[in-house]
């Protein structure tokens, strides 16, 4: 059996030197098989943009979530903290904002007003960043070697589960007001996510949200997935987000 | 709408072939690639006459997944994402499912 397009491969089969491509003698309809990965472009820019985040020490984390999530209002607390903690003598790796929404820069300009570095990647009609938009983000960002780069990816639990941005590490968020069963209608994103994060954790006296219902959806969707519940606005949880950031680096 | 860039993609796979008269496209879609068929056939349809494509069939073969049990060796199916294995694991790797393959080209 062929490797490749799972057809008998009993008689000989033509391809051309580094090419995935390959011609079965025995079709004998004019048809070409292959065996092509559609998204294989954005992957191998994926793959790229890997390599180079590797090469210069640099750690990328793709943060995905509803629009409403609290993603911004996330890294402002966190640029607001880290720039205290330097402040105060604590050692934190330099940091920058990739900011994907289809329009506006209100976003980079939150986090710019909060000291950090940031560009803005407007993607239009586009429902997710892709691989190729964070090669050219990366390339304006300039981020230092070493840094730590957060992908604010656009506002979605749909569309950016599929694609691949060379990121080492992927951040799922909701938030209490999503209802529970936020994990189980967008199962791909949750289940493709190192670390998920349930925001607005100040508003639960407020709800009727059962966290354990949403903590065990997780864990039914994606065994090995860590959770952490907070509150970007009033700081509760915040401590083990800023470790879990710490713990990225390589 | 994911599926567009899906197909955009897909396009982009099929420019060689072009020079010939291409009738029929098949891919495969696995039940946990997150793309949705009837979408892509949307898509597809809406912008194959643009693409020189109009006198193509998009055919989407969707695949099951498989899934191999971390915990008690099984193979089996899952439906969808976040089902339990048979011994009711959740600790299992896809070995299926994930795929969006472009397979095979027909020509006129
Ligand atoms: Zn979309
Ligand atoms: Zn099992």
């Amino acid at each position: 059996m062929c490797g490749h397009c799972g057809c008998s491969g009993d008689k000989a089969r033509l391809s051309t030197p580094g090419s995935e491509i390959h011609r079965h003698l025995r079709h004998e309809g004019d048809s070409l098989q292959l065996q092509q990965a559609l998204l294989a472009g954005n992957d191998e820019l994926a793959r790229q943009n890997r390599d180079w985040l590797t090469a210069h020490g640099i750690t990328c984390i793709n943060l995905m979530g509803t629009p409403g999530a609290g993603k911004t209002r996330l890294l402002e607390a966190t640029f607001t903290h880290v720039n205290a903690s330097r402040q105060a003598g604590a050692g934190w790796p330099p940091m920058a904002v990739l900011e994907g929404d289809q329009h506006t820069q209100n976003d980079a300009r939150r986090i710019q007003a909060c000291g950090g570095r940031v560009v803005q990647i407007n993607t239009g009609t586009g429902c997710h960043l892709d691989a190729h938009m964070i090669q050219a983000g990366l390339a304006t960002l300039a981020a230092p070697d070493g840094a730590l780069v957060l992908v604010e990816n656009v506002g979605n639990l749909v569309c950016p589960a599929l694609f691949d941005l060379g990121e080492q590490h992927r951040v799922a968020m909701m938030a209490v007001t999503d209802g529970d069963d936020k994990p189980e209608k967008y199962p791909h994103l949750f289940a493709g996510c190192g670390l998920a994060i349930i925001n607005k954790a100040d508003l639960l006296p407020y709800l009727e949200v059962d966290l354990d219902s949403i903590k065990s959806a997780l864990r039914r969707l994606n065994p090995h997935v860590q959770i952490l519940v907070l509150s970007a606005q009033s700081g509760e949880g915040l401590n083990a987000w800023y470790d879990w950031l710490l713990s990225t680096r390589p | 709408m994911h599926e567009l860039s899906v197909v955009r993609a897909l396009l982009t796979r099929l420019k060689p072939y072009q020079h010939r008269e291409i009738r029929r496209i098949t891919v495969e879609v696995g039940t946990m690639s997150c793309v949705d068929g009837e979408r892509l056939q949307f898509c597809f349809d809406m912008v194959k006459e643009e693409a020189g494509l109009s006198g193509a069939e998009l055919v989407i073969q969707v695949v099951p997944a498989r899934a191999e049990c971390r915990h008690c060796g099984r193979h089996f199916t899952p439906d969808k994402a976040g089902d339990a294995c048979p011994c009711s694991s959740h600790d299992y790797t896809l070995t299926s499912g994930r795929q969006l393959l472009l397979t095979e080209i027909g020509f006129g």
